[in-house]
């Protein structure tokens, strides 16, 4: 047996990985031969001092709180997305919210709420933040976002540049509700994003302007209709925070 | 409801084995921030093809896509860390040219009062394709055929990689001055 060969049999007998009668000859082996013996006495304090020497890694609760969101009821699967930036800041303090708020899915919709699947959008925006990077496109100029949603989508909602309200422009999204395509734009607010859907409208032009609030697993949604579309602005922020949003919004996009 | 079912099975293959999950990703990438980015993107492809997974080892599948996802995340932002020496006999000469190898001495005891900066950085210092076979036998404490569905190599290069990496450690550990030096470098 080749010295290379008496070293693999020393590792596999120390991993309990020989069978009973090639373990015996080895334990023979080891009682004659004092250079084998030494060998195995490092290779056992090695593995020894591996295994109480080396501290074991354990997941952090925000990321099990992230991973175990996956496999939460309700929310479709979707594939990531290639970061582009570092976005974990930002994502943080969301994904805590939907750590926190992934026990309940129960929807307490304000009074005849017209308009988007309430939680549709919710769980969009919940996955945007799970993901790496919740955009698709990223800018935070108006005159990038809206051409890149016209030649993804063949859509141009309106997109405004709330930066001097305290709002500014992330970039934009591809999201799925009810089964169609539509864009979300993002803003920031502090360390928190705000996603605006603009479903296209099918029905009938709706001149009921008045924007009707919902919320969601810890989630404020706001929606009202636009020209053309419907709107829903979703977020963590406080709910007042999310109006004063919506309304800069609906003043500029005028 | 299909997409019920795959939550379900997502939660039993995959969740119980996060721990390992990131600790594989952490010596892979060298760091927990990273390693929770590379953890987190191969639980969403695991969650993706988890209808794939048809019995066997959760633990060996999901490590196996951490795995490749945490090389496809060291190809695009730590291409350097990929330099790895595939040819195994080149990586013995030039590592283990100093090895004594023989006899019995104090090097045991030295090896086995190392303390965890020591065994850290000696683990650290590892080429890749070494410390991986390393990290999942004695961290994850995965079986030789585990681990060979890993990283999709035949047992007798598991065996031969473990063996080497051991030796390398047990030379750097077995002597004072070596260990010191090796927290130096990290």
């Amino acid at each position: 047996m080749s010295t290379d060969d008496n070293e693999l049999m020393l590792d596999a007998y120390a991993d309990g990985e020989l069978d009973a009668s090639a373990a015996l000859a080895l334990e023979r082996r080891l009682a004659a031969e004092p250079d084998m013996k030494a060998r195995f006495d490092k290779l056992t304090a090695l593995r020894a001092a591996l295994r109480s020497g080396v501290p074991r890694d354990v997941a952090s609760d925000t990321l099990r709180a992230k991973i175990t969101a996956l496999s939460a009821p309700g929310l479709p699967a979707r594939m990531p997305r290639v970061r582009t930036f570092d976005w974990r800041q930002m994502a943080a303090s969301a994904a805590v919210a939907a750590m926190l708020a992934s026990g309940g899915t129960a929807l307490l919709l304000g009074s005849g709420a017209p308009g988007p699947d309430i939680s549709g959008i919710v769980a969009e925006h919940r996955r945007a933040l799970l993901a790496a990077n919740p955009l698709d496109v990223e800018s935070t100029d108006k005159h990038t976002v809206k051409p890149w949603f016209d030649a993804k989508l063949a859509l141009s909602p309106a997109v405004v540049d709330l930066t001097a309200e305290g709002f500014p422009l992330a970039g934009g999204r591809v999201e799925v509700v009810a089964g169609k395509l539509v864009p979300a734009m993002i803003y920031r607010r502090h360390n928190h994003i705000i996603s605006l859907v603009a479903v296209p409208r099918t029905g009938a032009r709706d001149d009921g302007a008045v924007a009707a609030n919902a919320t969601q697993d810890g989630y404020t949604v706001t929606s009202w209709h636009g020209q053309d579309f419907d709107y829903a602005a979703v977020s963590d922020v406080a709910p007042d925070e999310l109006a004063a949003f919506v309304k800069a919004w609906r003043t500029s996009a005028k | 409801m299909a997409d019920e079912r795959q939550k379900r099975r997502f939660a039993e293959v995959v969740l119980p084995h996060l721990d390992d999950a990131l600790s594989l990703a952490r010596w892979l990438t060298g760091s927990v921030a990273d390693a929770e980015d590379v953890v987190q993107e191969a639980c969403i492809r695991a969650f993706g093809a988890i209808d794939g997974f048809r019995g066997g080892s959760p633990r060996a599948w999901l490590l196996t896509i951490v795995r490749n996802t945490a090389f496809s995340w060291l190809r695009k932002n730590r291409p350097k860390a990929l330099i790895v020496t595939d040819d195994d006999s080149v990586f013995e000469a030039a590592q283990f040219a100093s090895d004594p190898g023989g006899p019995p001495g104090p090097e045991a005891a030295l090896i086995a009062k190392a303390d965890a900066a020591m065994l850290n950085a000696a683990i650290a210092a590892l080429p890749l394709n070494f410390r991986e076979i390393l990290v999942l036998r004695e961290i994850d404490g995965l079986s030789y055929r585990e681990i060979a569905e890993v990283v999709s190599l035949p047992i007798g290069t598991v065996m031969s990689r473990l063996s080497r990496s051991r030796k390398l450690l047990i030379a750097r550990l077995g002597s004072s001055r070596d260990a010191a030096q090796g927290v130096v470098s990290r």
